[in-house]
């Protein structure tokens, strides 16, 4: 089978047949020429964006067609990226624009151009302001622009990734090698950024369904599956990454919040549930007050047969649990402490279901010190209260009032009162009043 | 430069320059002879690449140009199929065993102009910058393999390649038989390099140089004129851009 190594940088291709090698030049009508194994040498050691294709029989159509295309999307990114450039002269930027204006007229080149610079951070020192750009061209820097923050996470979750060799589906270097052009070329990045920005997964999970559909894109080892685990491992790294920066932030519980909120709300993967969150932050080891900025603390993983069931926890939920002494079981502890794995019966997951939601609402919203979040447990051993109270549950009621007050008072805070039982309680989700 | 540098190698080059020596005294060709031999000490190492790869270079400061195998270990790369990497590899790997895979190879020029066959871009490299690492073969390595029917089992013959500092030497005990009375300095260049644009008829003195090297390596850039019926519009529009980089960058260039 012939082969075809075609780099659009250099703008020409090499054609591996049986008996000799052809040259092929970008925009060149020539018909292809022999030439010296040198050539294909010299294009793999100087060009970095080699692509391997089968080249079919002379005169290679083929081969001359995607050298061409990708030529031009090569040479239109390049022509758009010079007028960005402060440092070449404002004349020949303006050529640069003119000549990119009208490649980019190409609705194929443009998209390629877009799916291009959402792929790598635009350069900071890019002028944008002053770049004598056409409207087409100008919209997709802008976007290039608005978008760069999570241009930059995105990045770094490849990166994060790929360097420590953490994903839960091993690619290999080359692999993720492969990968990583692949999501840059075909648009992954630039979906995944859709669904970040938009904080709807619908994008990202469309790409992926066009990918997989697309059955000559990756290999066997290099799956669906894999894109899924490697989503929600790269992001883990990031966002271990940003808690170290963001460890002496005064607000670091909000920026964080919002951060986790987008990648969360994005929905990438449809399988992530609230407790593959939980995990993550333990297999990353986040600090407690990242943790603690997870939107839920209190999620089912297991029903056990005897009507048990298994929970995730909030360590200050311990103190709900002691009240119902016989009624749960602790079996181990997640993220240093800050989360517990418990088993309960399923009349006490059913009064804890009816409080946790208040108490998350406060827990999220409020910036969290530890006579806060005391305060926290006890307004919500308030609400437990009411709600035992409200089921005729008297002596559940008068121990969590007990301890309520216990609470408060090993922990030196004033006592308050509970909350009037005359009020509406509502269960479920939402406030209690 | 080990190798070049051996004993054994340096005696054998000694032998052929003596030779080629007397040879030019007899043919009374030495002043032909002594001329080429300046020249050819005076000669630079040229690299050429393609117009937009030669631009990455000065664009993107942190980029090496690089062997490619240094290349895929440095993951800037996948590395090419395998069957095609072998190949390549050999000749490499048959000169310097495993240092093969770190030589970048470059030509010896008197007027910094290189080979057009492999880009209308020259890269002149700062003698300082790799003399000490550099090795120069009498000619292009695959048919200096070819020709002396170099396999793994055989060793290589000895006089073929020399050190930096004696490239002189080997460009007399090389083209001695084409030295002619009277040639003068353009001939003698024409001797050391010879390229149409044709990789299979190139004439030249091939430079290894071990390890990569970056923009500032580079001495002098011969450019395409960019009104050039051989560049297209974008083409035009890089040389136009590498000229003001190296402008900005106070690196020598012209028009070749």
């Amino acid at each position: 089978v012939n082969e075809a190594w075609i780099s659009a940088r250099a703008g020409y291709g090499v054609v591996v047949t049986h008996d000799d090698y052809f040259l092929l030049e970008a925009e060149n009508p020539a018909p292809p020429r022999e030439c010296a194994l040198g050539q294909l040498n010299n294009l793999q050691a100087l060009a970095t964006d080699v692509v391997r294709i089968e080249a079919g029989a002379f005169p290679f159509t083929l081969v001359r067609e995607v050298l061409n295309t990708s030529w031009r999307q090569e040479s239109a990114l390049t022509l758009v990226l010079m007028a960005l450039d402060r440092q070449l002269s404002i004349a020949l930027r303006a050529e640069a624009a003119g000549t990119a204006s009208r490649l980019l007229s190409d609705e194929k080149v443009r998209k390629i151009v877009r799916w291009r610079l959402l792929g790598t951070p635009l350069p900071e020192v890019a002028d944008v302001e002053g770049a004598p750009l056409s409207t087409i061209a100008a919209d997709l820097v802008s976007e290039a622009v608005a978008k760069r923050g999570l241009v930059l996470m995105a990045n770094e979750a490849w990166d994060r990734s790929a360097f420590q060799n953490q994903l839960a589906c091993k690619l290999s270097v080359e692999e993720s090698a492969r990968l990583r052009q692949a999501c840059v070329l075909q648009g992954g990045f630039a979906a995944l950024l859709d669904s970040l920005s938009t904080r709807d997964g619908v994008h990202f999970r469309g790409w992926l369904k066009t990918v997989r559909e697309d059955a000559g894109f990756f290999s066997n080892s290099l799956n669906l599956g894999l894109l899924n685990g490697w989503y929600l491992e790269a992001f883990g790294l990031t966002l271990k990454a940003v808690t170290t920066r963001l460890e002496d932030n005064l607000k670091r519980r909000t920026e964080f919040r919002v951060l986790l909120q987008r990648v969360i709300d994005s929905g990438l993967s449809e399988s992530t549930r609230s407790m593959d969150w939980i995990r993550l932050a333990d297999r990353h080891r986040f600090p407690a007050w990242a943790v603690e900025c997870l939107p839920d603390l209190f999620v089912a993983i297991d029903c056990l047969s005897g009507g048990f069931i298994v929970v995730l926890l909030w360590h200050r939920l311990r103190e709900f649990l002691q009240l119902y002494r016989d009624s749960w079981r602790e079996r181990a502890v997640l993220c240093d402490g800050v989360i517990v794995e418990a088993e309960v019966e399923e009349s006490v997951f059913d009064s804890l279901q009816s409080v946790i939601p208040y108490l998350d609402e406060l827990r999220r919203e409020m910036p969290l010190t530890k006579r806060v979040e005391i305060g926290l447990v006890a307004e919500a051993m308030g609400a437990l209260e009411v709600v035992e109270d409200w089921k005729k549950r008297r002596q559940v009621a008068a121990r969590v009032s007990e301890r309520r007050r216990d609470l408060l008072s090993r922990n030196g805070i004033g006592v308050s009162k509970a909350p009037q039982t005359t009020k509406t309680v509502k269960h479920g989700a939402g406030s209690l009043y | 430069v080990d190798l070049a540098g051996e004993p054994a190698q340096l005696a054998a080059l000694e032998e052929r320059y003596r030779a080629a020596r007397k040879k030019a005294e007899w043919e009374k060709t030495t002043g032909c002879q002594e001329r080429l031999q300046r020249l050819a000490n005076q000669t630079m190492a040229v690299v050429n690449t393609q117009i937009g790869l030669a631009l990455d270079l000065f664009i993107r400061e942190d980029l090496l140009y690089a062997p490619y195998e240094a290349q895929v270990r440095a993951e800037v790369r996948s590395p090419a199929d395998f069957g095609d990497d072998r190949q390549r590899r050999v000749i490499g790997d048959l000169l310097y065993a495993s240092w093969g895979a770190e030589i970048v190879y470059a030509a010896l020029s008197a007027d910094g102009a290189g080979l057009t066959s492999y880009g209308q871009v020259h890269l002149g490299l700062d003698e300082v910058t790799i003399a000490y690492r550099a090795a120069v073969l009498e000619e292009n390595s695959y048919h200096f393999m070819e020709r002396h029917g170099i396999t793994p089992a055989k060793p290589l013959p000895l006089g073929y390649l020399a050190v930096w500092g004696e490239r002189g030497k080997l460009a007399v005990a090389k083209l001695v038989d084409r030295l002619q009375p009277g040639l003068d300095a353009q001939a003698c260049r024409t001797l050391l390099l010879e390229s149409k644009g044709d990789r299979r008829t190139d004439l030249f003195l091939e430079v290894h140089i071990y390890g990569s090297f970056n923009y500032q390596a580079v001495r002098c850039v011969g450019l395409p004129d960019s009104s050039s019926a051989n560049l297209n519009e974008v083409e035009a529009i890089e040389v136009k851009a590498l000229r003001e980089r190296l402008q900005a960058k106070a690196v020598p260039w012209r028009e070749m």
